[in-house]
């Protein structure tokens, strides 16, 4: 056969390799776009499934509606809550011949790099939504308060943009990213300050205002930073030798005040304040982007601070208990386990002793002269033994105002029937100065026998803010409190929470400390050298003890161990010491490194893992083959809406059950895209990172139409608020409640049904990196507040996955490191943060509609595979019934296992794809239990969206239909259109090589 | 040595760059062996066997050029990435949104870049020639 040459052949080669590549791309583009379809959706604000409703029903189908008509009132409502939020969660720490508020139209010089870009929180998920233009900073904020020295600002404004600009176009304060990266501290030393700078100062003296900024963020501890910032001390929270050179100036120079404001997220060291003549010094957190205009306020005396603090700063950021544990352990024997996910551990012996409760309680013991208190042990800062002046700089609790509160304790009345107390407290405000709010804290003290129950010598019990009290007036205030929070967690008598016989002291102060003394005082402590009240402090007597008082929950259920394999002692019989009041110096807590896991913990370890080849951990047990007998695909009979509001038991949920296909119970197991359209109307459905914003998407125009054609976003990202110690710092549980609703409104305005927020994990240390995501070293606190946040956005009919849950107090090795508390310090602390939140009271006070397990282990066992967690505590003596998904990424055969997470109760996979799915489907055929048990879930998962907003606007006549997303439109004209491309030139090349051999 | 110098030198800069091509898949495998995965993915049998396939092929070619042949390895080395993306997309995006403070180790960034560099040196393979023509 003789063809006549068409072209040039090495076109023809081209065409065919270039698009036979473009090819190959659109196929893989389009195969990972649909993969991780959960994930980049809600970044795109697109949606994979259309509510198509007819138009003739007039059927009010918005179940949860907005209190706002547009997009803007939201975002202005969003923005006035998170101004309050910092002007009553900044905290006077210090305030020196009242150098604040300064007059306004101070004139002022803003000292430190970090004044031209303060931190508005934290970095890795949890950080701040990108608002651009809309950030207030300092120069926006003082407008028409102060006057600014801009020679000093456009100094280090110049000095940024050529040497430390970081690609997000802020300062860089981290290197490099993740374990890898290092937290630096960008500071100009005063030597490369330039003579007009210098000259500046004379004109802009009222005050120096030096603003001294520390961040953390997800996937890096602080600790890891020691020793790595070039000119810093070796501690990541204490000044760098730059900062040090202009406080020096500061106080060199001509200013006639210095002022502090300390933007850290974590409780910084600030011995220096006095070495520096600081005058004032402001606690503001991370403000979020609108902040700073409080903070503004509150420097020129607008507002009256009334933040107080929610963690204890002390002198040495390293003298804590739990410090002497913190960061990457490694068992020895590590290779003999079988995944690298089950190779770290970590031990919290300091026990119940986190935070305040153990530097006032060994504060007490040194005041007493028991338990070695006053030993070598744990000293940091004092000069010869320990000595809680020289240890400690501010305390839990403690914050100052520009009023002259006095606080009078008029009653405490304990009702041992009802199990409460009642603490009556007015507050006055000076004749002579200004109205302001104050705080109430209320602490308590139970009776410590030595050698007994571990116990605090001082605990937070409850708090109330008052309203602004105008100068001479007053507010009488009323304080209940659970007697169940004066409880002690004995689990190794009577394995419950007892509240035993003895003398109980109920205090109020100006934070822990101040109400230690107080209760100090009423005993009559002779050792007593600080100034205590006795009249503040209230004794009551418990005559009797009853073992079983305390054992139940609120719904009744026993309280008993379940965390007895949390111990490492259950495994290494007296492996670990817990720091005891009873010997400070005996059980002060000893580096934990160089531990071997036993045969036992190798075997259980390692069952936690899949076996390749039988395609199982060995921890579990399949069940049947035969999963012919579990019922799917039965005839469409109920839309998913008409079950809105229906029990949880209602016989209703079985028929719906039925209906899923077990392509509907894989899709169900993807957190953040789970969606059943066609047999049950689930739409698609989103959940975003939290918790100081909602940190992907934009705002809708009209939230209504949130699933049809019609809606439109715009560009407008969610707001960042403050951080969440800030929040906490407001002691405003109102105010919490006010952002979780805040949350819940820019929800249901596009932002997603699923929010990863709020989070209550402890300040276990000030090291964590992720602290600025968590609202306390004070487990009461912490879950008073996230309770209120998380009922203010669920009202909006938002789903908050409540995280990181639990035991997840760093970030070194967090993912799947075997972590070591006993039972007591499990209860009284780490579930505490949570408790309120999960647990239901009654129909007043619903659970949490969700929940996000932690990546760690709790001893061995990961959070997901902990049935005694999620059905015996969480659903058991909570009653909690929400969805229980796991933190970001499968590992499915090395950590995140399915088979038993499912068992345990964990209902979703976050972000999961579809090889997840592929990978599940394999199993859940041959395996009537993981069959059941997904089902399970689906009923869980189907029940809260049923209750969500994910409902808006559906109605029992509704049809969810899927869509192609416009990505998806294009991958696919890309696919047609190469491979018609090349297969035609493949054609023609074959051709032409027929051609030449013709020729 | 005569007879590889003779064997050269029927060759055109083609034969090189798909030489080039063969050495680059070959590194790439051995270093994403090396790697030995991430925490959230293992490695990918499949990746690695159309990335031992391509290398098979490319060798074939370049010891015996089959005219439009150049092009079966290129296939191969696209399909790889095409695998790879999708395993290594939520490792990827991880470190991108620093989530889980994993970071992009020079073991990634080695296979990543000889994949890529692979992919390329043999799409300009097949489209040149890689013999010289016979007289």
């Amino acid at each position: 056969m003789k063809i006549t040459k068409i072209g040039n052949l090495a076109l023809w080669r081209t065409l065919c390799a270039v698009f036979a590549l473009l090819l190959i791309l659109g196929v893989a583009g389009d195969a990972v776009t649909k993969e991780w379809s959960g994930y980049i959706n809600p970044m795109l604000g697109v949606s994979g499934t259309r509510v198509v409703n007819n138009d003739d029903e007039q059927v009010d189908s918005i179940y949860y509606k907005s209190e706002f008509d547009s997009y803007t009132a939201v975002r202005d409502n969003a923005i006035a809550v998170s101004k309050q939020t910092q002007a009553e969660g900044t905290v006077l720490m210090t305030n020196k011949n009242g150098a604040l508020p300064l007059s306004k139209g101070s004139k002022v010089t803003f000292l430190s790099y970090s004044s031209v870009d303060v931190a508005l929180g934290g970095t890795g998920s949890g950080a701040a939504s990108k608002v651009g233009d809309r950030k207030i900073d300092l120069i926006k904020a003082c407008a028409n308060k102060l006057e600014v020295n801009m020679t000093m600002y456009n100094f280090y404004k110049t000095k940024l943009n050529e040497n430390h600009l970081a690609s997000n176009g802020a300062l860089t304060r981290k290197e490099g990213r993740g374990f890898g990266g290092k937290y630096v501290v960008p500071e100009i030393n005063v030597s490369d300050f330039t003579e007009d700078v210098k000259g500046s100062f004379n004109d802009y003296k009222d005050a120096a205002i030096f603003v001294l900024t520390r961040i953390g963020g997800e996937g890096a501890d602080l600790i890891t930073t020691s020793a790595v910032t070039s000119d810093a001390s070796g501690k990541y929270l204490a000044l760098s030798d730059n900062e040090k050179s202009v406080l020096q100036a500061m106080k060199d120079g001509p200013f006639k005040k210095r002022i502090v404001l300390v933007n850290t997220l974590n409780a910084m060291e600030l011995g220096f304040l006095d070495e520096y003549n600081i005058d004032a010094c402001l606690q503001i957190g991370g403000p979020g982007e609108a902040g700073l205009d409080a903070v503004a306020d509150i420097l020129v005396g607008i507002t009256n601070p009334s933040g107080k603090l929610i963690d204890t700063y002390a002198y040495d950021s390293f003298s804590s208990p739990a410090m002497q544990n913190f960061g990457n352990y490694q068992w020895t024997n590590k290779d003999s386990l079988n995944s690298s996910t089950l190779q770290t551990y970590l031990v919290y012996s300091e026990g119940i002793y986190v935070g305040y409760k153990y530097y006032e309680t060994r504060y007490e013991d040194a005041v007493l002269g028991r338990g070695s208190a006053t030993s070598d042990a744990g000293v940091y800062n004092s000069e010869n033994n320990w000595n809680y002046a020289e240890e400690v700089q501010f305390p839990f609790g403690y914050g100052l105002s520009y009023s002259a509160f006095t606080q009078t304790l008029n009653s405490v009345s304990v009702d041992e029937k009802s199990k409460t107390a009642t603490v009556s407290v007015t507050v006055a405000n000076a004749a002579d100065g200004v109205k302001g709010k104050d705080v109430v804290e209320v602490y308590a003290q139970a009776p410590y026998t030595a050698g007994g129950i571990e116990k605090a010598a001082i605990q937070l019990v409850g708090y109330a803010k008052t309203a602004d009290i105008e100068p001479g007036k007053s507010e009488n205030v009323e304080v209940k409190v659970s007697l169940k929070d004066l409880a002690s967690y004995d689990e190794h008598g009577a394995k419950t929470y007892v509240l035993e016989k003895g003398d109980y002291y109920f205090a109020i102060g100006n934070g822990a400390h101040d109400a230690l003394n107080n209760v100090l005082k009423a005993k009559g402590a002779s050792g007593l050298k600080e100034s205590g009240d006795a009249s503040k402090a209230h004794k009551w007597t418990k005559n009797n003890f009853n073992a079983d008082e305390y054992m139940l929950s609120a719904r009744n259920r026993k309280v008993t161990n379940q965390f007895e394999d949390a111990d490492l002692n259950y495994y290494i019989k007296d492996s670990v010491k817990y720091l005891s009041r009873n010997d400070w110096k005996g059980t002060w807590p000893k580096d934990m490194s160089g531990l071997a896991a036993t045969d036992a913990m190798v075997k259980e370890l390692n069952g936690y893992v899949t076996d390749n080849t039988a395609k199982l951990p060995s921890a579990y047990e399949k069940g049947g083959s035969d999963t012919s007998k579990i019922t799917t695909g039965a005839q469409f009979q109920y839309p998913l809406v008409t079950l809105r509001g229906a029990d949880y038991d209602d016989p209703a949920w079985e028929q719906l059950l039925n209906q899923l296909t077990v392509n509907d119970l894989l899709e169900l197991s993807r957190q953040g895209r789970p969606g059943a359209p066609e047999t049950v109307t689930l739409p698609e459905t989103t959940a975003i990172d939290g918790p100081s914003a909602w940190t992907k998407g934009t705002y809708l125009e009209k939230y209504d139409v949130k699933d049809s054609k019609d809606k439109v976003f715009t560009k407008e990202a969610f707001v960042a608020y403050p951080v969440e110690v800030v929040i906490a710092a407001t002691w405003n549980t109102p105010l919490a409640g006010k952002i979780g609703e805040s949350f819940g409104e820019e929800g249901l305005w596009g932002a997603g049904v699923g929010w990863y927020g709020p989070a209550a994990n402890i300040h276990r240390t000030p090291y964590s990196g992720r602290n600025f995501e968590y609202f306390s070293e004070d487990g009461y606190i912490s879950g008073v507040l996230c309770e209120a946040e998380m009922q203010g956005a669920q009202r909006k009919g938002v789903i908050p996955y409540v995280k990181h849950f639990f035991l997840n107090d760093q970030e070194t090795n967090r993912i799947s490191a075997c972590t070591f508390s006993n039972e007591q310090a499990i209860r009284e602390i780490y579930l505490r943060a949570f408790q309120p939140t999960f647990e239901t009271t009654g129909e007043n006070d619903p659970s949490c509609k969700g929940v996000m397990g932690a990546f760690n282990r709790i001893g061995l066992k990961w959070t997901g595979h902990h049935k005694k967690l999620w059905k015996n505590v969480m659903e058991g003596e909570w009653g909690f019934t929400g969805n229980i998904t796991t933190d970001f990424g499968q590992n499915p055969t090395g950590l995140m296992e399915p088979q038993l997470a499912y068992e345990a109760g964990t209902t979703m996979f976050c972000t999961s794809g579809k090889s997840f799915t592929d990978y599940l489907k394999d199993l859940v055929e041959k395996d009537e239990k993981l069959m059941s048990n997904m089902r399970e879930s689906a009923h869980r998962t189907l029940y809260n969206f049923a209750n969500s907003f994910a409902m808006n606007g559906l109605t029992s006549n509704s049809k969810v239909i899927k869509v192609m997303t416009w990505y998806n439109q294009a991958f696919l004209a890309i696919i047609i259109i190469s491979a018609v491309i090349t297969a035609a030139s493949a054609a023609m090349v074959v051709l032409q090589t027929f051609f030449k051999k013709e020729d | 040595m005569e007879a590889i110098k003779n064997f050269l030198s029927t060759k055109k800069i083609g034969w090189y760059i798909s030489a080039s091509s063969a050495l680059l898949a070959i590194i790439t495998l051995i270093v994403y062996c090396a790697r030995g995965g991430n925490v959230y993915s293992g490695i990918s049998g499949l990746a690695i066997a159309m990335l031992v396939v391509g290398i098979v092929t490319n060798l074939a070619v370049l010891v015996k050029d089959f005219g439009v042949g150049a092009f079966v390895p290129f296939v191969f080395y696209a399909v790889t990435l095409g695998v790879l993306a999708n395993t290594e997309m939520l490792f990827l995006s991880n470190v991108l949104t620093n989530i889980d403070g994993n970071s992009l180790d020079a073991a990634w960034i080695t296979f990543a870049v000889t994949l890529v560099l692979t992919i390329g040196t043999a799409l300009a393979a097949c489209i040149m020639n890689l013999e010289k023509k016979k007289a």
